[in-house]
């Protein structure tokens, strides 16, 4: 079940993403800003490649997270889904992600249509609880 | 008038002031029409990061922003701040992720007559030489990183070099396509690597290449001077600095995030994360700000010149009967070092202009002995079915603004909703009607960038024109489209 959604704005694009944990927050979020990007999700051609990161917040780790997936995209032509055993520790004052992740090449069509996103901001960035679920919303620059 | 506790002042018909007040370092002032000024402030976020971007340390005079402001990260797109260079910071949100997006104008000796019934071949052959979209790329061959790494500091001399144009080219581009401080031991292998292959790309979004008509004059004087005339076909290109400048930037926002803290500045967004001008960090920003400058005036260098190869070829005509000639390359997403009289005292400051054109007066020394008794040409790109403008920079620019303008149009509607409105419309179709030929690499591009989705820069540039800012030189109107 899609947890996100498309956020309108004038000149650029966002998401609004929730989950029940952190990590599926950040899942949903990879899954949103790959579809938004690309639209139809490859196939998964070639064996898992490592993604760590760190940062000094979660909002700074989700923008490193996305970020990295955008690089992929944009400059390798490389779209690195499904994500497998995401790990994310809160606990340290600097917060590290973990993932295993599938990668395919790019080529033709997936290319051409897919969008060209800058880079994945900070702009109203704010990862919190409400009731049972974790939220954010997202924005990328166009 | 009112916005969120501020009293808004009417300077004159075009030009309002938000007073400074509270923590703000200096007042806002925002060129805009009264009906402009109720839309910002139902908008709000704008005028919020108007009222921000007054808070930077060092800033000079004012926050001010131009006619098509719109929300943008930390800066407000539109937005112009000038920080003092040796007590003031610098903000990569005060330039943008398109490190030196910008506009280029190129004229030729032919007229519209002679392109009309060649305009579709001038068009597909344009779209398939010039790599437009994403994953376009070897427009020339990939670059090494050693190659990439000298062209980013040497500037735009790198490509001529290379064969792209000549040496007469240099002096009609902005800091004749150098920011000299360029180091690229700043610049991390990840942009290397985002650039290495970009080199001669449109991109994609409202990036564009259009061949354009003179269709009106309204100052013949310095229309001559640039060497434009009615009814004569143009060269526009607007792109900036790819991969590698949003690389850049992205890379530069995490190190401004740290150094903010460490240097213990007070600043009301995060996006607005800033150094010193003067520490490690703001000189390794300006100096990878700089290679990304460098990098998108080399592009523009490149792509003219692979146009002007088509015009050629199209045309079945030589270098000279062509008549091909830069009129100047203008950037609107850049900070540099400029002197400005500040009450009364010439001051070195940090000129950051996101989404706003240099507009400097006649007999400015960085501008070339053809434009001396005119001033620095402008150039205002409208949308794909409209018109764009070619306008003047003013001494009332380097009195008011830091010698800045406006640089476009702004968007009406997102990109959603465009495509809402453009469902069961044949948009080629209606822009051929209105005799303008497109060629878009994405389906979906089109839709995006309609017409219908973009204010009127008539509106903004006559702001300006009003203003004694900018003045108008030429309107042009599109006849083809290339994009991404």
């Amino acid at each position: 079940m899609k947890q996100y959604k498309e956020i309108e704005h004038t000149a650029d694009a966002g998401l609004e993403i929730w989950g029940a944990s952190i990590e599926e927050l950040f899942l949903h979020a990879a899954e949103g800003f790959l579809r938004f990007t690309l639209g139809c999700l490859p196939a998964a051609t070639s064996d898992d490649e490592s993604i760590t990161l760190e940062a000094d917040s979660l909002e700074d780790l989700l923008v490193a997270f996305l970020n990295e997936l955008n690089f992929n995209l944009q400059a390798r032509h490389c779209c690195l889904w499904p994500i497998q055993e995401l790990r994310i520790n809160t606990a340290a004052t600097q917060k590290k992600l973990d993932c295993r992740a599938a990668h395919s090449l790019l080529s033709g069509s997936s290319l051409s249509e897919m969008k060209e996103v800058k880079s994945v901001t900070y702009y109203q960035l704010n990862i919190e609880k409400k009731g049972k679920m974790f939220r954010t919303r997202i924005f990328f620059d166009l | 008038m009112q916005f969120k506790g501020h009293n808004i002042e009417k300077i004159h018909e075009n030009l309002f002031e938000i007073p400074q007040t509270g923590d703000m370092n200096q007042p806002g002032r925002i060129y805009a029409s009264e009906e402009m000024m109720r839309g910002l402030i139902a908008e709000a976020e704008p005028l919020q990061q108007v009222i921000n971007v007054a808070h930077l340390p060092g800033i000079e005079k004012y926050s001010l922003a131009m006619p098509d402001i719109h929300w943008g990260y930390g800066f407000p797109i539109g937005g112009v701040a000038a920080t003092n260079w040796q007590t003031g910071v610098i903000s990569p949100g005060g330039v943008g992720y398109d490190i030196n997006c910008g506009m280029r104008l190129a004229a030729t000796a032919l007229k519209i007559q002679e392109v009309q019934q060649k305009l579709k071949p001038l068009i597909d052959q344009l779209f398939n030489t010039i790599p437009t979209g994403v994953g376009a790329s070897h427009a020339i061959k990939k670059m090494s990183k050693t190659e990439l790494k000298s062209a980013v500091e040497k500037g735009v001399c790198w490509v001529v070099e290379q064969g792209y144009g000549t040496n007469d080219d240099i002096q009609f581009i902005e800091e004749n396509g150098r920011l000299e401080w360029a180091d690229a031991v700043v610049v991390s292998d990840r942009a290397i690597e985002r650039g290495q292959d970009q080199m001669g790309t449109l991109g994609s979004g409202n990036h564009f290449l259009e061949v354009d008509v003179v269709d009106k004059i309204f100052d013949e004087i310095a229309a001559a001077a640039m060497g434009l005339f009615r009814d004569q076909i143009v060269v526009m290109i607007h792109t900036g600095s790819r991969g590698f400048g949003f690389q850049i930037c992205d890379d530069y926002l995490k190190v401004m995030g740290k150094a903010a803290q460490k240097y213990h500045l007070q600043l009301p967004d995060r996006q607005l994360a800033a150094a010193p001008i003067q520490s490690e960090e703001g000189k390794n920003y300006l100096a990878a700000m700089a290679c990304a400058a460098n990098f998108a005036w080399s592009n523009r260098q490149v792509i003219m010149t692979l146009a002007k190869r088509v015009l050629m070829r199209v045309f079945g005509v030589s270098d000279q009967e062509l008549g091909f000639h830069l009129v100047y390359d203008v950037s609107h997403n850049i900070a540099k070092k400029e002197s400005h009289i500040i009450d009364g005292v010439e001051k070195q400051v940090c000129v950051h202009r996101k989404g706003a054109t240099r507009a400097f007066p006649a007999y400015s020394p960085l501008l070339p002995e053809k434009y001396q008794a005119i001033g620095q040409p402008v150039l205002i790109p409208g949308d794909m079915g409209r018109y764009s403008f070619v306008c003047l920079g003013s001494q009332k620019a380097m009195d008011e603004t830091f010698g800045s303008t406006c640089h476009g149009a702004g968007r009406l509607m997102s990109r959603h909703q465009a495509k809402r409105m453009a469902e069961g419309r044949d948009l080629f179709k209606e822009l051929s009607q209105k005799g303008i030929i497109i060629q878009a690499k994405g389906r979906g591009t089109i839709a995006e960038e309609m017409p219908d989705a973009y204010k009127d820069v008539a509106d903004v540039v006559n702001i300006m024109h009003l203003s004694g800012i900018s003045t108008k030189v030429a309107r042009l109107k599109p006849m083809g489209v290339i994009k991404g």
